[in-house]
């Protein structure tokens, strides 16, 4: 039982650095990417084949988020200049190629069969494993909550909200809007690099299908739930996603419900989706107000 | 392959498109925003006529129902999602999330309804030759329909008031509500016409393949390509783009397999065209740039 909310936990703090860093780019500066799930993959990927190799865990992580940072900013380089729903969608497009990059190029990733047997560190010096990837995933958790909180709040995150209230205005300003966009895609997309490298060691199992689209729309239902722009927020809205799946799952296994838990679980979303949008489009932490002081 | 079959193969792939895509570029131009839960539209009909080709109804007789369960289908979730989040002034993004919710639930639904397991139709295993490429019955079917569908829009554009007041309302809706046009009514006829074809579509995509619940969602995205590529709103164009892209997708696994590239790699073209068209061309190969518009 204790182990189950560990693990619980765990998850919480991996999707919640994944919603904090799409809310660096969707809430703060309106930067609509539908393909957080390639950084993630990324990531994830880059730590798991240099652990493989051989390389210890501190530099495997940090090569996943750099490597995804510097992928974010591949993208973000021709992309951020395009009209939103346009940067939406050949963002999800782009998350498509990366996922079938990963099927098909079988010499680096071992195609749909996946890498198994990622190691974890400090597997066999600690004696309850669980308890110390909980406090390793909530230092990171809670270190990138207060950089994005502090970066938010500073210059830097003053001139990404003006561009998402009207990008001609801070344009008029004299800032340099582009690069102040692509350098917060590049940021958002390395971090979610270091979510999933979290990720990969954390299950030592990683393939293809953990990479499907529907991850990119979970984390997007953390941060519409939890408040667009609200740091705070992203943290409450992967709660509140990840409780929900853990709950169909208990449901599944305590009830006589005859509802496949994965599909109450998706049903759930897009309804929180929808429900949000309609009637708490702030959702439950409202960004909060810029104080000059 | 022989050059008729490819040619065959291409004409069978576009027709499809063209289908998929009318309601997509339609409800894009006219309500401005990208619909996701167009997949569902698709794998709605198509699960609809598995139930009564189930119980014994001729796939083809389960055409018009598919059409009407996916018509009604975008009626419910225009009037029950999209018109309240644009009366409570949601803009472009947020109907497109909305939309993928609208998606996730009804995909996740049939998926409970009928599992996730990959269903057949019973169809008659009937194939002919025609100019020396071998066709099934439902590939025939298919072409019938891509044309009579490319007709038929033709001339209600042109020939009939509510395919003029379509024109109207998608190149200004402010004006066309104006001048004394139901936008209302235009709007709901657009999801019935666009939603109900994309129902055919995904019954006959299911029939020249197989059934699941990710049908729709596998060809949304080049789907996208095609309503992109031919300009959003621009039936000519998405008929135009319909082709190109198929002829892409099928020649271009010829050129991967020529370059030793794995052909699981073909869905990857479209994905492809999507992003450069996105990049270079938004307004797409026959459409015009929106009224104040910003690149």
């Amino acid at each position: 039982m204790l182990a189950y909310a560990v693990d619980a936990l765990i998850f919480i703090n991996i999707y919640a650095i994944l919603a904090l860093s799409l809310n660096l780019e969707a809430g703060t500066a309106r930067l609509m990417n539908f393909g957080k799930v390639a950084f993630f993959a990324i990531g994830a990927y880059t730590s798991a084949l240099l652990s493989l190799a051989g390389y210890p865990f501190p530099i495997t992580l940090a090569a996943g988020a750099l490597l995804a940072g510097v992928a974010g900013l591949g993208v973000a380089l021709p992309a951020v200049r395009l009209r939103e729903d346009y940067l939406a969608i050949a963002s999800i497009a782009f998350g498509e190629i990366i996922r079938l990059i990963l099927l098909n190029e079988r010499w680096l990733t071992n195609g749909p069969v996946g890498l198994r047997g990622i190691p974890q560190p400090l597997r066999d010096a600690v004696p309850d494993y669980q308890l110390f990837y909980l406090a390793l995933t909530t230092v990171f958790m809670v270190g990138t909550a207060t950089v994005l909180h502090l970066l938010t709040w500073s210059p830097f995150g003053r001139v990404l909200r003006a561009i998402r209230e009207d990008e001609l205005v801070a344009q008029a300003l004299g800032k340099h809007t582009f690069g102040f966009k692509a350098r917060a895609f590049a940021l958002g997309s390395g971090i979610a690099g270091l979510a999933g490298a979290l990720f990969a060691h954390y299950l030592s199992f990683i393939s293809p299908d953990m990479f499907m689209p529907t991850v990119t729309f979970a984390v997007w239902t953390m941060i519409v739930v939890g408040g667009r722009g609200s740091v705070p927020g992203a943290v409450a809205g992967a709660g509140v996603v990840v409780l929900l799946e853990r709950g169909t799952r208990v449901l599944k296994d305590y009830t006589s419900l005859g509802v496949e838990p994965s599909n109450l679980r998706m049903v759930l979303l897009g309804l929180l989706l929808i429900l949000f949008l309609l009637y708490r489009p702030q959702g439950v932490i409202r960004e909060g107000k810029y104080e000059v002081d | 392959m022989e050059m008729a079959q490819i040619l065959m193969n291409i004409l069978i792939t576009g027709s499809l498109y063209v289908l998929m895509a009318v309601g997509v570029t339609m409800v894009y131009r006219i309500l401005r925003f990208a619909n996701f839960a167009h997949a569902e539209l698709i794998t709605l009909g198509a699960y609809v006529a598995y139930s009564l080709n189930r119980a014994g109804m001729s796939i083809y007789l389960t055409l018009p129902l598919a059409f009407a369960a996916s018509g009604a289908l975008g009626v419910a979730l225009e009037r029950g999602v999209f018109r309240p989040l644009r009366e409570r002034g949601g803009d472009a993004i947020a109907l497109m999330i909305a939309s993928i919710g609208a998606g996730m639930v009804v995909r996740h639904v049939l998926q409970q309804v009928y599992s996730a397991k990959v269903l057949t139709y019973s169809t008659p295993l009937v194939s002919y030759q025609v100019l020396g490429a071998r066709v099934s019955q439902v590939q025939v079917v298919i072409l019938l329909l891509g044309v009579a569908s490319i007709v038929a829009f033709h001339l209600l554009l042109t020939r009939t008031r509510m395919g003029k007041a379509m024109r109207a309302t998608s190149d200004n809706p402010e004006l066309a509500r104006a001048s004394g046009i139901p936008v209302r009514r235009v709007v709901l006829a657009t999801w019935v016409l666009g939603g109900g074809i994309a129902g055919v579509a995904g019954v006959l995509r299911a029939a020249d393949t197989r059934l699941v619940p990710t049908l729709g969602w596998e060809v949304l995205l080049p789907v996208f390509a095609v309503v992109l590529l031919g300009g959003i709103g621009s039936f000519y164009g998405a008929v135009a783009a319909a082709y190109l892209l198929a002829a892409a997708e099928n020649l271009g696994v010829l050129l991967l397999g020529a370059l030793g590239m794995s052909t699981g790699y073909r869905y990857a073209i479209s994905f492809v065209i999507l992003i450069l068209v996105l990049l270079f061309r938004p307004y797409g190969i026959a459409g015009q740039r929106l009224g104040g518009e910003r690149e």
